[in-house]
């Protein structure tokens, strides 16, 4: 019946309907133009120049050579691999701790939106104002070295210690995003229709059957976006670099993001900058592409 | 699967749940609680420490050990509360809430006019705008940032809030969640609609719009947050501190050593009251809101 009406319209409405679309689209376009587009162009062009900044001299076209000085400085490399690796650490931390207590706090227990307002509740602090407690927390001398050795566990040399400031780092981003992660997990468990739980308990599964063949399957496309939106989170993380380690120690934690406003400012090679902000761009294109691509394939299999 | 086809061949939805003993499930009820009590300190627990901190001076934030009263200030003090609206805390957060207020408002129109085009509306490429602006604005804006603070000076937009609210209009969650809620209506609504002659706006403004409002706070909330937590951009093209955003003038005065923890605790307390204030009165309201997100 919605063929029908559709065919019968002529097609003076379709044009009218086209028309009140583009119209309505056309400022995010136009934002999309400003604020993606043409920095992102212009990001790219100028990698290919050489400038001396706040100089009357003008840029000058090197070519491939920002990216071919890139290339060949190890600590580039370093940046990459540590970005990567960080990466590849605080993501599945984040989102397995996040569907855990999605799933935890859909159960049947006491005081359930109490739970849920006290994880959810450090996404109001500012990135900034976690990175202020835990970097005073996590001292040396701080409360949670305090706690640990209460306990008789090893204590950590944080943000001081090669090893200790990306975990450090770590802790920190998944504390301040996991409560925000785990609101739209929840929200996704609570979409899965009710029938299908009582169908499975029927059949007599229990609850780790239900959650793997019956929640996981069904919340898979909002787990793949939530884990998109994450990743580039993380990708871009400068507040506590910044403010804590300032890459190091030994550039142990100096991320991309961290590395290009280095080099842009500090060492005034925004050439070198830009050609690395280029590639930062490209990494996170690809990621959200791949995410993309894997959301198409689940469209089409279920 | 086989569960849901044992549902539909039984053709009642009575369903008896299997037979579990009252005293197991009481239990199960018992230690899925505990469980979420314990976590929930994990979360809990640096606020606590963070708003003892900001009520004790400076001095005792350092303690040689862990006991209650590293929780509770040995001696109640406002110093560090006065000493952050003396050196104008009230201004970066004045500025803070006009430039989330007015984005999260900005961002919302903008937000709905572009999901509900993308989800109901009929054109060739639809779906390709669709992919196109996600896409992008899932990219975040700190990653183009630095060529913009040059443009942004030259148009004269330094040291301006606008130059802060520009970039914090559009969020590609806040369109994709919109667009999901807006693909969750029946098209029957539509067609009746269309049927009357209704025009484009009265659709979307009458019909569509009252019955995605969760979705629309939903959305306003992405956007605030981004913006009450961005620090980059604002760092980087904001120099003067009267026009700085609370995020980020919190690390302001911090230069190694010498900062004033107390000072800084007591910032992070004024700059976490409202949005914390918010997420205990509305994260119920938040949660439902993204239901249907990605949802068919």
């Amino acid at each position: 019946m919605t063929r029908l009406s559709v065919t019968q319209r002529s097609s003076r409405a379709a044009r009218n309907e086209m028309r009140v679309a583009l119209l309505l689209l056309a400022p995010a376009c136009a934002l999309l133009l400003l604020l993606r587009i043409i920095p992102a162009g212009i990001a790219i062009v100028q990698s290919f120049y050489t400038s001396v900044p706040g100089s009357v001299i003008p840029p000058v076209w090197v070519g491939w050579q920002n990216y071919l000085d890139l290339f060949s400085d190890p600590g580039f490399w370093d940046s990459v691999w540590r970005t990567l690796l960080f990466a590849a650490l605080v993501n599945p931390l984040t989102m397995l701790f996040a569907l855990f207590l999605a799933w935890l706090l859909t159960r049947n227990m006491a005081l359930t939106g109490v739970w849920r307002t006290l994880a959810f509740l450090p996404t109001a602090l500012p990135l900034m104002g976690s990175t202020v407690v835990f970097g005073v927390l996590m001292r040396p001398e701080g409360v949670l070295n305090n706690v640990l050795s209460l306990l008789h566990l090893p204590t950590g040399s944080w943000f001081t210690g090669v090893d200790g400031a990306m975990t450090g780092v770590i802790l920190l981003s998944t504390w301040s995003a996991v409560g925000y992660w785990m609101v739209f997990l929840i929200a996704a468990i609570n979409d899965v229709p009710r029938d299908y739980y009582d169908a499975a308990m029927l059949d007599g599964a229990g609850e780790a059957r239900q959650f793997f063949t019956i929640t996981l399957p069904l919340i898979q496309r909002q787990l793949l976006f939530v884990l998109t939106a994450s990743t580039v989170w993380n990708f871009i993380l400068y507040a506590p670099i910044s403010a804590l380690t300032k890459g190091g120690p030994e550039g142990s934690t100096n991320f991309l993001m961290y590395d290009i406003i280095t080099r842009y400012y500090t060492l005034s090679s925004p050439g070198t900058a830009l050609a690395e902000m280029t590639v930062l761009f490209v990494l996170m294109g690809v990621t959200v592409w791949l995410q993309f691509k894997l959301l198409r394939q689940m469209g089409s299999t279920t | 699967m086989a569960a849901v086809q044992a549902s539909e061949t039984n053709g009642q939805y009575h369903v008896i749940p299997r037979y579990v003993p009252l005293r197991r499930r009481r239990g199960r009820r018992g230690v899925a609680t505990t469980v979420a009590l314990l976590i929930s300190l994990l979360f809990f627990l640096p606020f606590i420490w963070l708003l003892a901190s900001a009520f004790r001076p400076e001095m005792q934030t350092f303690q040689a050990s862990v006991d209650i009263w590293t929780f509770i200030p040995r001696t109640w003090t406002l110093d560090n509360f006065r000493l952050a609206f003396e050196r104008g805390f009230a201004n970066n957060l004045f500025n803070s809430l006009w430039v989330t207020l007015v984005s999260a408002v900005a961002g919302t129109f903008l937000a709905v006019m572009a999901a509900f085009p993308l989800a109901v509306m009929r054109f060739p490429g639809r779906d390709w705008l669709f992919i196109g602006v996600v896409f992008a604005f899932m990219i975040p804006f700190e990653v183009v940032a630095l060529p913009m603070t040059t443009l942004f000076s030259q148009m004269g937009l330094a040291n301006t809030l606008t130059a802060l609210i520009v970039p914090g209009v559009v969020h590609g969650l806040a369109i994709f969640n919109l667009r999901q809620f807006f693909l969750s209506i029946p098209r029957e609504q539509l067609e009746a609609g269309l049927l009357d002659g209704a025009s484009w706006w009265r659709i979307l403004f009458q019909i569509y719009l009252p019955l995605v409002r969760p979705a629309v706070i939903g959305s306003a909330m992405i956007l605030a947050m981004a913006q009450w937590n961005a620090w980059l951009w604002p760092s980087l093209i904001i120099t003067d501190n009267s026009k700085q955003t609370g995020a980020v003038a919190i690390g302001l005065q911090d230069t190694a050593y010498t900062q004033n923890y107390g000072l800084s605790f007591a910032e992070v307390v004024i700059l976490t009251l409202i949005p914390a204030l918010l997420i205990f009165f509305g994260q119920r309201s938040f949660t439902r809101s993204l239901s249907h997100t990605g949802g068919k």
